[in-house]
């Protein structure tokens, strides 16, 4: 049977009593049982359909409803929205007029599917998770374009970004990425603390750095690269200053100083009272020239240009108030710390990004030209002399890669700025994805002053031993070192110094972007407090509150209303049914009760929960 | 039909008389509830709809002209709002207590509760098929075999010809027709047939 012919006996239904059936219709149900069943069907449905029962309502009720209906009575204006649960909803057409129906089913669905497809919504979300993954991808740093003829591409450690990216798409899976960074900044195993043949073998690109540095220190910057280079033997650069600048065996601080920073980086708060006390404490002579390296990058780039030595150390050293001093410290050469090269990187961006002071620019010509050799360094080195130093001396650092990309940038605009670092400048090309990010952060970075520039290259000189500083740098008050714990980008170089002094972990969770972000590592971790789903006593506390709003709603009845419900994962119910021994009424009072209700956020998508409410009689009056 | 009562409330109820609209309200209340519920299929909602009905026709009185049916007018602001409300909602689900589902009568000496519940699993059947319905053929099928309104009045609520009416009708009933197994009709037949609880739907 065609279904022409079944619209038809549809149709049939309408005809007036005495009006002649279609003859195709009559034949058909006098001949075809199929049709005849059809057509009986038919008259069944349509008899149940008018005669569709009503479920009972007393007068009461309706007056009830009426009366509820007279007081709301010019209760709103006129508007264009309809209050349903208690919430208003906007009406997307003017109710007075014909209901958007269409007669093409096809067309009728069309307005169904704009909500749910919400193309906007999620190609920004697209969007931003591709910026995230433009901020936080590593593996796409310049090691390999970068990596010098002469030698081998440095390896490039892991990044947590890269593990959580899916490479089809290239978007980061943010809860991911958060819990690689919490797993990150858990303490190394004592194996891994060992030092490695970078760490302790002689190494020959910090060598050739040095070298490079020292031919490179023309009139203004000679004297203070000769110095860094002198005070850092070019064999073991990269360790020994470091090393001289911590009073701790190198093995401990290697170890600890990666634990301290990491603990320093995940609390963002506590660190900014850690260093107001460590700048109590730097009364001593450790502080001011901690404060002086750094509040300005320049110095940390001047360092760096010394060579990787100075470099590492510098930054190490300045960044590294009084206390954390050395553990940074440590963990720059010998732990692969990303931090020290974020901020390296740091100071590079503030320097690029401004437009950077005589001081600043002479500092980083030097540098960058020094830096240059070793290509796999480049995009460390080119940024922040720290940098560059402490990416050599841990390659194998998981961190360090991370943050090259975003410090490349800087180095490269650097050394344009410079002048001198047109091989570096390449290099930089490479991660172009990073460039603006890093860009951006440093940009609000304090330009350098001139004083603070040459007194950077005192730092650095010194840089081995703490008390090397010379008068605290401008931005060493309280305030600025209040400003800079929590993360504020005022002194960009001081952000960046205090980064690569210790909180390594912090760095690695964002690269350049994290660096900027003075809570980048507790950013990344606080996601991972929130809980899969909610849990028995949120959801206790979410709907313990409604309880009594239920027993209104049951109206004397009493019995068990199983609230079935989806809640979505910023907490709000998506939908709710309400089972049980109670009328229509009562049911619908209490999913509108449900429906009101507001959980804790958790990650799941949705999340569906059952909550029991057991209504018992009490007293005999009501119910409970 | 708008009676002479009805004009009269009408006239005073578009002066701003609340009672006069209240009478209105109390008068057409049923047959709104009885739509809203089966265009939401859910208790609570058709509540709420009813209100917003009502409240939209108070402060739009002023625009209604009274060339058409009041109770049109009324059904059609029920109409979108309904729609609005699903669109919003976006999932239907269905409600355990569906109200539509007429619910098993008291017991009494005369009640068959295995016939009751012959009925209810009938008129579930039936409502499940009818929200499988799209939602032009499920609002044009409510209002004319449920509401049992005129198809021309019909085309007065949905801005559409009573042919667009029609073919909406025969449409709905061919599906629902395919939707419900023949030995299910059988059911249905005397689920209709009898009259053990709950009011007529007219």
């Amino acid at each position: 049977m065609d279904d022409d012919l079944k619209r038809k006996i549809a149709a049939s239904l309408d005809l007036p009593e005495d009006a002649s059936a279609d003859p195709e219709v009559v034949a058909a149900l006098e001949n075809n049982p199929q049709a005849h069943a059809f057509a009986r069907g038919l008259y069944v449905i349509e008899d149940a359909l008018q005669n569709w029962p009503q479920p009972r309502r007393t007068a009461a009720d309706w007056e009830k409803t009426a009366s509820g209906i007279e007081r709301r009575l010019g209760e709103a204006p006129w508007e264009k929205v309809a209050k349903v649960r208690g919430t208003l909803q906007p009406i997307s057409w003017n109710p007075l007029e014909s209901p958007p129906l269409s007669e093409d089913e096809s067309l009728t669905k069309q307005p169904e599917q704009k909500p749910m497809s919400q193309p906007r919504d999620d190609r920004d979300a697209d969007d931003d998770l591709e910026g995230l993954a433009a901020l936080t991808k590593t593996s796409s740093s310049p090691t390999t374009s970068l990596a010098s003829p002469s030698r081998p591409s440095m390896p490039t450690g892991p990044s947590i970004s890269d593990d959580a990216m899916d490479e089809s798409s290239g978007i980061v899976d943010i809860q991911k990425l958060a819990a690689l960074a919490l797993k990150q900044s858990l303490p190394p195993k004592a194996n891994d603390l060992a030092p490695t043949r970078e760490e302790t073998a002689p190494d020959h690109d910090t060598a050739l750095l040095a070298r490079e540095v020292a031919k490179s220190s023309d009139a203004k910057s000679g004297d203070k690269a000769r110095s860094a280079a002198g005070a850092v033997p070019p064999a073991n650069a990269s360790a020994t200053p470091v090393r001289a600048a911590k009073s701790e065996p190198a093995e401990r601080k290697g170890g600890a100083g990666v634990i301290v920073w990491v603990v320093l980086a995940a609390a963002a708060a506590g660190g900014g009272v850690f260093f107001f006390m460590q700048n109590q404490r730097s009364s001593s002579p450790m502080g001011p020239s901690h404060d002086q390296a750094s509040n300005d990058p320049a110095p940390a780039s001047n360092p760096e240009s010394t060579g990787p030595a100075p470099a590492a150390a510098a930054p190490s050293t300045a960044a590294t108030p009084s206390p954390s001093a050395p553990p940074p410290a440590a963990a720059a050469p010998g732990s692969p710390d990303p931090a020290a090269a974020t901020a390296a990187a740091a100071p590079a961006a503030g320097a690029t990004t401004a437009t950077p002071p005589p001081g600043t620019v002479e500092a980083a010509a030097p540098t960058g030209t020094a830096a240059n050799p070793p290509a796999a360094v480049v995009p460390a080195v080119a940024a922040p002399g720290a940098a560059a130093p402490a990416v050599a001396a841990n390659s194998h650092a998981p961190a360090a890669p991370q943050i090259a990309p975003v410090s490349a940038p800087h180095a490269t605009r650097t050394s344009h700025s410079s002048g001198s670092r047109a091989s570096a400048a390449p290099s930089a090309p490479a991660t172009p994805t990073p460039a603006p990010v890093a860009a951006a952060r440093p940009t609000p970075a304090t330009t350098p002053s001139p004083a603070t520039a040459t007194s950077a290259p005192a730092a650095s000189a010194g840089g081995t031993s703490r008390p090397a500083g010379g008068a605290p740098a401008a931005g060493s008050s309280i305030d600025d070192l209040m400003a800079r714990a929590v993360g504020r980008t005022t002194p960009p170089a001081t952000t960046g110094a205090t980064r690569t002094g210790g909180s390594a972990p912090a760095a690695g969770s964002g690269g350049g972007s994290s660096g900027a972000s003075g809570s980048g590592a507790a950013a990344t971790a606080a996601p991972t407090e929130i809980p899969d789903r909610p849990s028995r006593s949120q959801v206790t506390a979410s709907m313990a509150p409604l309880s009594s709003a239920i027993r209104a709603c049951a109206q004397g009845q009493t019995g068990m209303a199983t609230v079935a419900m989806t809640v979505a994962s910023d907490g709000t119910v998506q939908s709710a049914s309400v089972s049980g021994p109670f009328n229509a009424a009562a049911t619908g009072c209490m999913t509108g009760v449900v429906r009101r209700a507001h959980f804790p956020a958790f990650r799941r998508p949705t999340v569906p929960l059952l909550y029991p409410f057991s209504i018992q009689p009490r007293n005999g009056a009501g119910a409970e | 039909m708008t009676t002479a009562d009805d004009r009269n409330s009408l006239e005073q109820a578009r002066a701003g008389d609340r009672a006069a609209f209240g009478r209105l309200v109390r008068q057409h209340l049923p047959r709104i509830h009885r739509l809203a519920l089966h265009m939401s299929g859910n208790g609570g909602d058709a509540d709420d709809i009813v209100q917003e009905t009502f409240l939209r026709a108070y402060r739009a009185i002023a625009s209604f002209d009274g060339r058409a049916d009041l109770f049109t007018w009324l059904y059609r602001i029920c109409v979108n709002v309904s729609l609005n409300l699903r669109r919003q909602r976006k999932r239907v689900t269905a409600d355990i207590n569906d109200p539509r589902i007429p619910e098993p009568a008291a017991k009494g000496p005369g009640s068959d509760p295995l016939a009751e519940a012959e009925r209810a699993e009938s008129y579930r059947v039936l409502a499940r098929a009818v929200d499988g319905l799209s939602e032009s053929l499920r609002t044009t099928l409510l209002l004319a075999c449920v509401e049992q309104i005129p198809y021309g009045n019909i085309a007065q609520v949905l801005g559409c010809s009573e042919g667009t009416v029609a073919w909406r009708v025969h449409e709905a009933r061919r599906r629902l027709r395919e939707a419900i197994p023949d030995d299910l009709i059988d059911q249905l037949e005397r689920a209709s047939g009898g009259d053990s609880g709950g009011e007529r739907g007219r």
